[in-house]
């Protein structure tokens, strides 16, 4: 007897490690995987706090358009390479929004579905992202290409934006921050931070190398003796040098940078700047609007951010599909996300720039930046390579000229500050494993 | 009736603890030797170590940067080790020996702050290093501070396996040797201090591999100026370098585990010590 009881308790034991609470709901499942604060999760951060999440309201819109049932299972990871990694070690889903590089990535290695042509037919009336995205967001995707396809096979748009320096007006020159090599700028020692990921800081460490490169190749583009494409050719190639001779020279230069600056920094630079402990902060744009607004709410600081003059990057988050995704419901939550009424919903709630177009973002965005009727600053400022004919007539803003440096700008830059941004490619394998020695050797020095 | 012998019943409720070891102890450890030694398609190889010990643009691998972060990493775990011992040995052998009802109340001043969130507690001291000064002093202060903060954090895992096997002590044993006629300091020498030996060696175990590798603190009191050994492996292990990240942690293993060796860690001596057979 005593056998079977403590055989008994031992099964109990073991077992009770093991049992999961299955939910009892027979609804088909739409796994999506974004990150933390993507998308607009409803109640207090809401536009209307009374929304329910946006994954929510997709599954009764799916169900009104196309009579099925679905249930979305949205999760978040924390970064890029641990979705990456979740995905290596067998988590599968339908949906993932990863960024540019790692998007090429995983095309390269051949892990992702192609979007069905017909998602891009506009004469479909729930082709939402079709009918809506940015002519600009359009091209950049139709003309770069990964695997010898457009990204736009694999990838459809979400959020975008640049990388820049977030700056206080007060104790810093502009003039200074519109150049990478105010890394290595004395005036700014300890006063200043950069991104603690290796790509951020390769990018930036490129940015001084080729400083003079990129300033010869503006003067034969404003030579006339190349043309815009040639020119944004060039550059894209400068900027995604990986070789060993120019990979050991950053190295030195973010060793020089790294005596420089404060230190390296992922989320903590935008409390710093609020604080007033640095002046500048190199910052992703989505989250140089959050620390202005910040900033200027607490403290009454005006922050403003800038991109240098020589060439920045352009990053943007697309939704792609791994393989074995349920391409139906996955390009229906595509669709759904790119209506212009919900893209102004995420961006409200993100602080993100959205990859869509359409009247309703417009309006959005006059709405929280028109100037007050008789501001003499007043200036017009001109989106239409953004929003193109997504929106009746012209998408021109009349906007207090500060906006110009700060969110207005963070969120949506000019068509001529965009042609000179950049998208960063993934590390080929060898570049790769010798990035990360570089980074090594950068941060024990 | 029959009766059956209990230590069946015994071995049967041993299962669940030998799948465990199994299952998070074993099978992790074989999955990091073959990631150490296979490459991306998983054939077998030993790049990853000669990668490993060999330097990056013309240096050598003295001079390269898993060499000196090793160093340094060694050097903070070391110093955050004997601070930790130097404050936990007289705060657990005052506790233990003083003549409160309630011991417990004393020592919980001690444990109290692992109850609060460790990277909560991380990020406190730095608040509190930054309202006194220090914060962002010079590179000097950045590894002080990283010590610091490997003691603050570690310290309740210092004094917890000291303080448990001086209470155990059996008082006698003292009161034999002042019998005999040794003095306070001479009774403590001869006959505490050897029997607590294998608490100080659970508590070295316990502070010193944690402070070589969490780089928590090293990169929030730092600002990421001061690099450990842990942040080299969090990096690989991001940037999809899986096979050098496992060749490193294989190799921290090693070295911890001949530093364990040396220390006497491994003697079971220190083990029967504790009980007191091997007290003369």
């Amino acid at each position: 007897m005593k056998k079977i009881v403590s055989a008994v308790l031992a099964a109990t034991l073991l077992s009770s490690s093991f049992i999961a609470l299955t939910a009892c709901d027979s609804r088909p499942v739409l796994k999506v995987a974004s990150w933390e604060d993507y998308i607009d999760e409803g109640g207090d951060g809401s536009i209307d706090p009374n929304n329910q999440a946006l994954y929510e309201d997709f599954e009764e819109w799916y169900k009104e358009t196309t009579g099925k049932e679905i249930r979305v299972e949205y999760v978040t990871a924390q970064d890029n390479e641990t979705l990456y990694n979740q995905m290596e070690t067998g988590d599968k889903f339908d949906l993932i929004c990863p960024s540019e590089y790692m998007i090429m990535k995983l095309a390269a290695e051949n892990k992702l579905e192609e979007l069905p042509d017909s998602f891009y037919d506009t004469s479909v009336e729930t082709n939402y992202y079709a009918k809506n995205v940015s002519p600009f967001i359009k091209e950049t995707f139709d003309s770069n290409e990964i695997n010898g396809k457009a990204w736009s096979k694999y990838a459809a748009g979400y959020m975008w934006g640049t990388t820049g320096f977030v700056f206080n007006p007060e104790l810093v020159d502009e003039n200074d921050v519109r150049t990478w090599n105010v890394f290595t700028n004395q005036k700014y020692n300890k006063k200043i931070t950069a991104k603690d990921n290796v790509r951020d800081s390769y990018f930036a460490g490129l940015g001084m190398y080729y400083e003079n490169d990129i300033k010869e190749l503006k003067e034969s583009l404003d030579n006339g003796e190349i043309e815009l494409a040639e020119y944004q050719k060039q550059l894209s190639d400068l900027m995604n040098d990986t070789s060993e001779a120019t990979m050991n020279a950053v190295q030195e230069l973010l060793i020089q940078m790294k005596k420089n600056i404060l230190g390296f920094e992922t989320d903590s630079g935008k409390d710093d700047m609020i604080s007033g402990n640095i002046t500048i902060n190199y910052q992703w744009s989505g989250d140089a609007v959050y620390a202005i607004n910040e900033a200027e709410d607490e403290s009454g600081v005006l922050l403003g951010y800038c991109i240098p003059d020589t060439v920045s990057n352009l990053w943007f988050d697309g939704w792609v599909m791994p393989k074995g995704a349920n391409i139906e419901a996955a390009t229906a939550f595509i669709n759904y996300l790119s209506m212009p009424e919900n893209a102004v919903r995420n961006m409200y709630y993100i602080g993100y720039t959205s990859c869509i177009g359409g009247q309703e973002v417009f309006d959005y965005l006059k709405e929280t930046y028109e100037a007050e009727e008789g501001d003499a600053t007043a200036v017009l400022y001109d989106l239409s390579y953004f929003f193109g004919d997504t929106v009746n007539g012209e998408a021109v803003i009349s906007a207090p000229e500060e906006q110009l440096t700060r969110q207005l700008f963070a969120q949506y830059p000019d068509a001529e500050t965009m042609n000179r941004c950049v998208a960063m490619k993934y590390f080929e394998a060898d570049a790769n494993s010798r990035a990360n020695k570089m980074w090594q050797e950068v941060l024990a020095s | 009736m029959t009766t059956v012998k209990p230590h069946f019943s015994r071995k049967l409720l041993a299962i669940p603890y030998g799948l465990f070891l199994l299952l998070f102890v074993v099978i992790p450890l074989l999955i990091i030797i073959y990631y150490a030694f296979t490459d991306a398609n998983g054939s077998f190889t030993l790049e990853n170590l000669k990668d490993f010990f060999s330097g990056s643009g013309g240096k050598s691998f003295f001079q390269s940067a898993t060499f000196k972060t090793i160093m340094l990493s060694l050097f903070i775990s070391v110093a955050s080790t004997l601070i930790c011992l130097c404050i936990a040995y007289p705060v657990a052998y005052i506790i233990a020996s003083s003549r409160l009802k309630n011991k417990f109340l004393l020592l919980l001043i001690f444990i109290v702050p692992m109850w609060v969130n460790f990277v909560l507690r991380v990020n406190a001291l730095k608040e509190l290093l930054d309202w006194i000064g220090l914060y962002m002093k010079s590179d000097g202060w950045n590894i002080f501070n990283t010590i610091l903060g490997m003691v603050y954090d570690f310290l309740p895992f210092m004094i917890l396996p000291i303080y448990t096997t001086i209470i155990k002590i059996d008082k006698s044993y003292l009161e034999a040797a002042k019998d005999l006629g040794a003095t306070g300091a001479r009774a403590f020498l001869k006959v505490t201090l050897p029997l607590s030996k294998a608490g100080i060696i659970s508590g070295i175990s316990m502070v010193f591999l944690p402070s070589m590798t969490n780089y928590v603190v090293s990169n929030w009191l730092t600002y990421s100026n001061v690099t450990i050994i842990g942040t080299f492996i969090e990096n690989a292990f991001k940037n999809s370098l899986w096979n050098n990240g496992s060749v490193t942690a294989l190799i921290l293993l090693l070295l911890m585990f001949v530093i364990t060796w040396l220390t006497g860690g491994f003697n079971t001596e220190a083990e029967s010590g504790a009980r007191g057979t091997s007290l003369w």
